[in-house]
């Protein structure tokens, strides 16, 4: 059977993995999962994914945002770097919703994600998004 | 604490020598300067604690060096030496920022008393500016802390809730679902609660006035109590609304107010005897229009009422202690009343209950 997208998820806590795999497995999607941004980075290679949802807050703020920087900049991605990617963090206060930062000297120049939820994810909002960006950028 | 530092700037030799004499006895250590020119080069180059500066100079007076010290640094604290002990002298230097003055000729304990009374007020600056620091420092810690260590774990349980309520994991029969969807919906207002939290660290006093707008006081109250029938009905405490329809609106942003009234409510209700009763009343005053909460629960110490609204203070009192609480919902009520112009006030005594006042502004009329 044909899946509706293939599905990247870049997140250190397995618990948000395991309920965000099944929400998005029961809404027929393909899913792969990242523990790190390392690992993140290999499977867009391996696997390249229709969609990357990243967690911006894995073992430092910096690695999500590494990811992006590599993703969108490096020449070693040039075939994957107009994949979509949805930011999901659960410390939105201190990203704030527009991605910008208190100290923006401190975070330079970062590639902006296509879009942006806040955990805890809601299923319906999570579907709706999901489905939106695939279809942008298919 | 290092010995402290004071600086003499004197064009006379001997008042120089006399006062570095008189201060040095108390390990102070002076370093002497003989134009106020010079006196300012010192400054730079070294920091002092204090600097004694003669009034009446060539080039350059003490009333401008006390400005030129103030401007470099207003933390140092300047005493003006003066022979010409006028109030208007005086007054012309305090002005400039200078801390003190000393008429001459003075004796040795005149000058000790000036010195260290200067000398005190340096070091109670400078604790308290510490002290400042760090307490900024820990509320952003724990700001930070909030936000990673408690809003992952529940973002996780709201997951797990949200795929079963899903039928992801099979079919749930209405009991199974209904519970789970109470479930959701406290953990949703605990979510809530601690975004508020955190959106109130940073809230600026002037984004809520510029939200400000007419409200309904009943339709605030409405919101708040639609929240808290559950804990109500569980606890057997019944809730007394009497607000007259004549009321006049207030002036408040409906958010944050409502967390105030959900709040102060909660307590309320909390807080309460078994099947006792939460009051709920308004009236108006000259300036404001007043807000009542009163329940029948235990009560507080009056020693405790000067207290109840920082953060993180809970209750001494045992029966208090045995549930939960975060310490934080009165001091972000009382933060919000005030971010309105308004305050909060309490009336309580032991064994009789609480009462709780909210004084709001009145709505303006709008201008269009």
């Amino acid at each position: 059977m044909a899946t509706k997208g293939r599905i990247l998820i870049v997140d250190d806590d397995p618990d948000f993995v395991k309920t965000t795999k099944m929400i998005l497995l029961a809404d027929g999607y393909e899913v792969l999962v990242a523990n790190d941004g390392k690992m993140g980075l290999e499977k867009i290679k391996e696997v390249k994914p229709d969609l990357i949802m990243l967690d911006i807050m894995m073992e430092s703020i910096f690695e999500g945002f590494s990811l992006m920087g590599t993703l969108r900049t490096s020449p070693d991605y040039e075939d994957y770097q107009r994949i979509p990617v949805l930011m999901v963090s659960s410390v939105r206060a201190d990203t704030g919703s527009r991605f910008s930062f208190n100290d923006e000297e401190d975070m330079g120049d970062i590639p902006q994600p296509d879009d942006y939820l806040d955990k805890p994810l809601r299923a319906k909002e999570l579907l709706e998004k999901v489905a939106k960006l695939i279809e942008r950028f298919s | 604490m290092d010995s402290p530092k004071v600086l003499v700037i004197d064009d006379e030799e001997i008042a120089r020598i006399s006062c570095q004499r008189v201060l040095k006895r108390e390990g102070i250590q002076v370093t002497l300067s003989a134009s106020g020119r010079e006196g300012l080069e010192t400054l730079m180059r070294e920091p002092h604690d204090l600097v004694l500066v003669d009034l009446k100079m060539p080039e350059m007076d003490g009333v401008e060096v006390a400005r030129r010290i103030q401007h470099f640094d207003q933390n140092i604290v300047v005493i003006i030496i003066t022979g010409y002990a006028t109030i208007e002298s005086a007054v012309a230097v305090m002005k400039e920022g200078a801390y003190d003055y000393l008429p001459k000729p003075f004796t040795p304990d005149e000058l000790l008393i000036v010195v260290r009374r200067g000398l005190e007020k340096r070091r109670l600056d400078q604790e308290s500016r510490a002290l400042r620091e760090e307490k900024e420092a820990m509320e952003r810690n724990f700001v930070t802390m909030v936000t990673h260590q408690l809003r992952s774990p529940l973002a996780a349980i709201f997951q797990y809730i949200e795929v079963l309520l899903s039928d992801i994991g099979g079919e749930l029969n209405e009991i199974q679902r209904e519970m789970l969807e109470r479930a959701r919906e406290r953990l949703d207002g605990l979510l809530q609660l601690i975004n508020d939290w955190l959106d109130m660290s940073r809230i600026q006093t002037g984004e809520i006035l510029h939200r400000l707008q007419p409200v309904k006081l009943s339709s605030c109250v409405d919101a708040a109590l639609a929240g808290l029938e559950l804990a109500a009905k569980e606890k057997n405490v019944q809730i007394i609304t009497k607000l007259s329809p004549d009321l006049p609106e207030v002036s408040a942003d409906t958010d944050t107010f409502r967390e105030v009234l959900s709040n102060i409510i909660s307590n309320a209700i909390k807080y309460n005897k078994p099947n006792g009763t939460v009051t709920i009343e308004a009236h108006e005053e000259p300036d404001w229009v007043v807000l009542e909460v009163t329940d029948t629960g235990p009560g507080m110490d009056e020693k405790e009422i000067p207290f109840i609204f920082d953060q993180f203070y809970r209750s001494k009192s045992k029966d208090i202690r045995k549930m939960e609480g975060t310490g934080l919902g009165l001091a972000i009520a009382h933060r919000i009343v005030r971010a309105h112009g308004g305050k909060i006030e309490v009336r309580s005594q032991l064994g009789q209950g609480s009462a709780f006042s909210i004084f709001l502004n009145r709505a303006v009329a709008k201008t269009t």
